[in-house]
């Protein structure tokens, strides 16, 4: 009777063990983890309202990318570069040109009849079929490039590494535009992540981004300061994070598209820095992506998301 | 014609047993000889893979979790506007309490020359939340990062964080390399500005 007890004893003692075993086991697993006390919120700046957005996404385009690489656009189609890789697509996805280039491409511009492309240190340029018309000597070795761009007939180079601009003539010679000129500018570009992009407009004038100052600004070739505006705020209708906008493209009529990071979100300003509208809010791309760079055929806006390998295009929506 | 020696199951158990001990033996002396050359493994946080989820805060053993934020100063942009400092939202870009996203004012802001700040880390009040990491990741350059605190932590058999952590971040080093630190550290196939562009 007394080694009956004893066995019922120990084979509810083990029960029991292996009971709060197995609840230590299946409770303490990460995917049960507790509400996170030190979370950081950023939930209510995410929220778009449906007013605001103006732009609906038409089509995906997908692609095969290992480095982030740029986009631009030039006679109603689509440039792309990623790694050593340049492509020609229609706004259907149809590959219209392709070639290999000698180094990972860091951004692109195109003319009538070149291809620029952009890499860390140098650039070079190609015809559209991909024939080498030229290459630049390494800037400096502290150079980082991040955007390129066309100024009549010169090649303007954006350099995150230096925190200058660098307008090339045809004969590869330089001058340096440090954004000191202007009462608001005295200290120039500031540039505290890789984030620096120009741009041209239809009517030749050139825009920045001055990322650290959440501020876009005009200058002419002699890098004196025309007009900027600037938007700090978490609120749709200004620029997040530390730097911002990460990217952006200007429309036939002066307007701007923005692309930002942290907040990935991308909004069209008017001339003088007003929103006018969102084209994606945060909802449609990855939580903590990369911005998207960003380019204009008419109304249509692309956008190249690196987060999910794909080029995505976004048409202007039917007004309700 | 000498008598032959019988080889009997006494002899082969004596010789086995002294052949296992020499093995034993020459093995632990093998494992304390790597080990001291080594120096052993430590628990750490590889911060690329960190995900900020608050459980290094909640989790360890230590009644003062070991883990805190260090900063980079490399790679750090000394913003103004600072994601790993101020709360979401700010709009007063000044060091009151309101404005500051640390739940115990760990981090200190420090004037350089206009529009730069320097952004230090006080390791007594920092509780290691990743809140500050988490602001610094998703809008600015990611220097603050958490890293596992050698002078604190008790190197438990079983790290209690490691076990719970979300995305598998926190690893075995080499005693002798026990930090990872960003800037000097990156990750397999990745390069700090590469991975940000």
């Amino acid at each position: 009777m007394q080694n009956k007890m004893i066995k019922y004893f120990l084979l509810v003692l083990a029960i029991l063990i292996v009971a709060i075993i197995a609840t230590n086991y299946i409770g303490n697993k990460p995917k049960n983890a507790k509400q996170n006390p030190y979370e950081y919120n950023v939930e209510e700046f995410k929220t778009v309202p449906d007013s605001l957005i103006s732009h609906t996404e038409v089509r995906q385009v997908k692609i095969t990318v290992k480095q982030h690489g740029s986009l631009t656009s030039f006679d109603n189609t689509i440039w792309f570069s990623a790694d050593n890789s340049v492509k020609n697509l229609s706004l259907e996805g149809k590959i219209l040109a392709d070639f290999t280039v000698s180094e990972p491409v860091r951004a692109i511009a195109v003319t009538s009849d070149l291809v620029v492309v952009a890499y860390e240190k140098k650039f070079a340029a190609y015809s559209h079929d991909g024939e080498k018309a030229f290459e630049s000597d390494v800037i400096t070795d502290s150079t980082y490039i991040t955007s390129v761009a066309f100024l009549n007939g010169k090649i303007v180079i954006a350099d995150a590494g230096k925190r200058k601009i660098y307008i090339y003539d045809k004969n590869l010679k330089g001058r340096e535009i440090e954004g000191i000129s202007g009462a608001k500018n005295l200290h120039g570009f500031v540039i505290p992540s890789p984030y620096f992009d120009v741009a041209v407009s239809a009517s030749n004038e050139l825009w920045a981004a001055n990322t650290g100052m959440h501020s876009l600004q005009h200058y002419d070739e002699n890098g004196n300061l025309l007009d900027s505006w600037e938007k700090i705020s978490n609120n749709i209708d200004g620029f997040c994070g530390c730097c911002n906008p990460a990217h952006f493209a200007l429309m036939n009529d002066g307007r701007f598209v923005t692309s930002e990071k942290g907040l990935t979100r991308i909004k069209i300003y008017s001339r003088t820095g007003e929103l006018e509208s969102v084209v994606a809010g945060p909802d449609v791309f990855v939580e903590d992506g990369h911005a998207p760079e960003v380019a204009v055929i008419g109304d249509t806006v692309i956008a190249l998301d690196f987060d999910r390998k794909m080029i995505r295009i976004f048409g202007k929506r039917e007004s309700k | 014609m000498g008598e032959e020696k019988k080889y009997n199951r006494r002899d082969f158990l004596a010789t086995g047993a002294r052949f296992s001990l020499a093995f034993g033996v020459l093995g632990l002396a093998g494992i304390a000889a790597q080990n001291s050359r080594a120096g052993g493994t430590v628990w750490q946080i590889d911060p690329f893979k960190c995900t900020q989820c608050g459980r290094c805060a909640t989790d360890c053993v230590l009644s003062e979790s070991a883990v805190k934020c260090v900063h980079a100063y490399d790679l750090c942009g000394y913003c103004d506007l600072c994601g790993g400092y101020f709360k979401p939202g700010v709009t007063d870009l000044n060091t009151g309490a309101e404005n500051q996203l640390c739940p115990t004012a760990a981090i200190e802001r420090k004037f350089i020359e206009e529009p730069y700040f320097e952004y230090i880390i006080n390791e007594e009040l920092c509780i290691g939340c990743g809140k500050c990491v988490k602001g610094c990741t998703s809008f600015g350059n990611g220097s603050l990062h958490l890293q596992i605190r050698h002078d604190l932590c008790d190197n438990c058999n079983e790290c209690a964080i490691a076990r719970v952590c979300p995305s598998d971040a926190i690893r075995r080093v080499q005693a002798n390399d026990p930090y990872l630190i960003k800037g000097d550290f990156t990750a397999s196939e990745k390069t700090t500005w590469t991975n940000k562009i």
